[in-house]
C-alpha cells in the first residue's frame, strides 16, 4: 500500500480520454460538413 | 470542523453545482465554461487526496487542452439554430428510474458497505502522489504502456486531422 500505481493508471486513462475527445470532435465536424446540422435526431445515416 | 473538511465541502460544492449548471444551460458555450469550473473543482479534490501530479494533469489536460478543443468546435460550428430537445414524458420517467438506481447504488456504497483496504498513512500517501515518485515508477516499470500511450495520442492526432480535413485528394 501507499504506492503510486493507481495514480499512474489515472494518467493513462487521461491520455486515452484525450485521444477519444479529439477523434470524437473530429467526427462531429465531419458530420456537420455532410449534414449541416448537429441535431442528433437528423443524423440517422447509420440506420438501415 | 477542520480546515480539510471545509476545503472538501468547498471543492465538492463547486463540482456538484457547476455540473448541474452545465447540463441545464441552453447556451453550449456556457455549458463548456461550467465544465471548466467543474474540472477546477475536481483538481482541488485531487489535491485534498494528496495527488498533486493528478491535480496538475487534470488542470493541464482537461481544463486546458480538451476544453480548448471543445470551445473551438462549439464556436466553429456555432449551433445557434438547433432546436432544444422537446419534453417527452416517457424519457423523463426512464431518466428518473436510472437516476434513482444510481443514487441507491452510491448511497449503499457510502453508508452500508464495509471498506476492506488498509490505511497507508498520510506520509506514505503524500510521497506516492509527488511528481518524482510517479515519474520514477512510470519510467522504471511502465515504460511500455507509456510509449503505447504516446503512439495512441499520435494516432488520434493524425486520425482527427484526416477526419476533419475538407476533402481527400
Amino acid at each position: 500500500m501507499g504506492n503510486s500505481v493507481g495514480q499512474l493508471f489515472v494518467f493513462f486513462v487521461m491520455a486515452v480520454a484525450a485521444a477519444e475527445a479529439a477523434v470524437g470532435l473530429a467526427i462531429i465536424i465531419a458530420m456537420f460538413r455532410n449534414k449541416l446540422t448537429l441535431n442528433i435526431d437528423e443524423i440517422n445515416i447509420l440506420k438501415w | 470542523m477542520s480546515f480539510e473538511l471545509l476545503l472538501f465541502l468547498l471543492f465538492g460544492g463547486i463540482s456538484a453545482v457547476s455540473s448541474v449548471l452545465m447540463i441545464t444551460r441552453t447556451n453550449p458555450v456556457m455549458s463548456a465554461l461550467f465544465l471548466i469550473l467543474n474540472f477546477a473543482g475536481l483538481a482541488g479534490l485531487y489535491l485534498l487526496l494528496n495527488a498533486q501530479f493528478i491535480a496538475v494533469a487534470q488542470v493541464i489536460v482537461y481544463a486546458g487542452a480538451i476544453m480548448v478543443l471543445f470551445l473551438f468546435v462549439i464556436m466553429l460550428l456555432n449551433p445557434q439554430k438547433e432546436k432544444i430537445l422537446e419534453n417527452k414524458p416517457t424519457l423523463k420517467i426512464f431518466a428518473f428510474i436510472i437516476a434513482a438506481l444510481a443514487f441507491l447504488q452510491i448511497g449503499y456504497l457510502i453508508f452500508l458497505s464495509h471498506p476492506s483496504g488498509t490505511n497507508a498513512g498520510v506520509a506514505a500517501s503524500v510521497k506516492a502522489g509527488t511528481v518524482e515518485e510517479i515519474g520514477r515508477e512510470l519510467y522504471t516499470y511502465y515504460v511500455l504502456p507509456f510509449e503505447a500511450a504516446g503512439y495512441l495520442l499520435l494516432a488520434a492526432t493524425i486520425g482527427a486531422l484526416v477526419l476533419a480535413k475538407k476533402k481527400f485528394e
